[in-house]
């Protein structure tokens, strides 16, 4: 057993060791040798730190970005939920709910109201032209004529308008059917179903008390004439429970309206 | 001489012959959409066109170009009344040989010009 060694760990006594043992062939190259692997030692030492502290970072980098991505996938799902619920919503309950096909079927009301209406005032418009004509064909020689026709024509004229509007609302109503076609796609491809759309339009029906009766406008066919209405109206007001059970859904006769007076 | 009117909207035929019969001319007939029109072109001999463009199946523009490709109606005068007001239509409508292009809403001043300036030297009826 070797005795115990107490070496002397001041700079002096390790660099006069160093010499001594420098000084000779071997020495020097044992510590040339052993200089390499220290370094060799310390190199692998601190690539591998650096390895291990890039592959930290971009461990966090590419959590950071994870969590950007979830975010994103997340705004994205809620945002396709709502569309979803938003498309149900508008998925007809029958044939008769269809919120866009009602829109266009009241548009196309409106381009033959107008029509009608335009029609009706082009007719007074070129009668006042006749009686104007008429009036001097009469041997009426006033200024008034002139005016007559004057006003007829710019009346007359102003009719154009029906062509104007009906043009831009055949656009709209248009626009809805291509709307309504691809609606009914997205319905399709999401397989929404009659359950999601009645809950969803549940939460969107009118919540006025009389919203039940707030149904527009009646079309041809439809709801009572003015003089039903007078009818009823003129009918003695005694008769408050009155039954309603056997009247139709649809428009009521002037029979149905009778029953329910006497 | 005679005058086609062409438009689908009934409201416009009827104002167009309203305003044509104060200004003179008085044998008019009317068609509903190009097709109709070209029909009765090349049926009965017409003096003046006078069409709108926007009409179903059958344009006005299409008529246009159809009246000018055809030798016997390629010179009848040709009014385009209408709401296409942009630029590029009305170009288009010159290039197809158009001889005048009304925009509407228009008044019975502005038709008369037209159709006199399409017209002259030619006379009503």
């Amino acid at each position: 057993m070797m005795p115990a060694f107490k070496i002397d760990q001041s700079a002096d006594y390790f660099e006069a060791l160093e010499k001594a043992v420098r000084d000779t062939p071997r020495g020097h190259s044992f510590l040339d040798e052993f200089a390499r692997r220290v370094r060799s030692n310390d190199t692998d030492r601190i690539l591998g730190a650096i390895s291990q502290l890039q592959g930290s970072l971009t461990e966090t980098i590419a959590t950071s970005n994870l969590e950007v991505l979830r975010r994103e996938l997340e705004t994205m799902a809620s945002s396709i939920a709502q569309t979803r619920k938003e498309i149900a919503s508008i998925k007809p309950e029958g044939p008769s709910n269809n919120r866009i096909v009602t829109a266009t079927e009241e548009l196309d009301f409106v381009l033959k109201s107008t029509e009608q209406a335009t029609a009706d005032i082009l007719t007074s418009a070129e009668r006042v032209q006749e009686i104007a004509n008429e009036l001097k064909a009469k041997g009426v020689n006033d200024p008034l004529c002139d005016e007559l026709e004057m006003q007829g024509t710019t009346l007359m004229m102003a009719c154009s308008f029906q062509d104007l509007t009906g043009q831009r609302m055949s656009k709209v109503v248009n626009t809805l059917r291509y709307l309504e076609t691809r609606v009914n796609a997205m319905i399709e491809i999401w397989g929404i179903t009659d359950e999601d759309a009645k809950q969803l339009v549940d939460n969107h029906l009118d919540s006025k008390p009389d919203a039940h009766l707030l149904n527009g406008p009646a079309r041809e066919g439809e709801g009572v004439a003015q003089d039903d209405v007078d009818r009823l109206l003129n009918a003695s007001a005694d008769h408050e429970d009155t039954d309603v059970t056997n009247m139709p859904a649809g428009p009521a006769s002037q029979d149905d309206i009778d029953q329910l007076f006497k | 001489m005679k005058v086609l009117v062409v438009d689908d909207y009934s409201t416009m035929r009827r104002i167009i012959r309203n305003l044509l019969t104060q200004i003179g001319y008085t044998d008019i007939d009317e068609a509903s959409d190009g097709g109709d029109a070209l029909q009765k072109l090349r049926s009965v001999h017409y003096g003046l066109v006078i069409s709108d463009w926007n009409m179903e199946p059958m344009t006005g523009y299409d008529l246009l170009k159809q009246v000018r490709a055809d030798d016997k109606l390629k010179t009848t005068p040709f009014i385009m009344v209408t709401a296409e007001s942009k630029t590029d239509n009305v170009i288009a409508a010159k290039k197809a040989g158009v001889d005048n292009y009304i925009v509407k809403p228009f008044n019975a001043a502005t038709l008369q010009q037209k159709i006199n300036s399409v017209m002259t030297p030619a006379k009503p009826n």
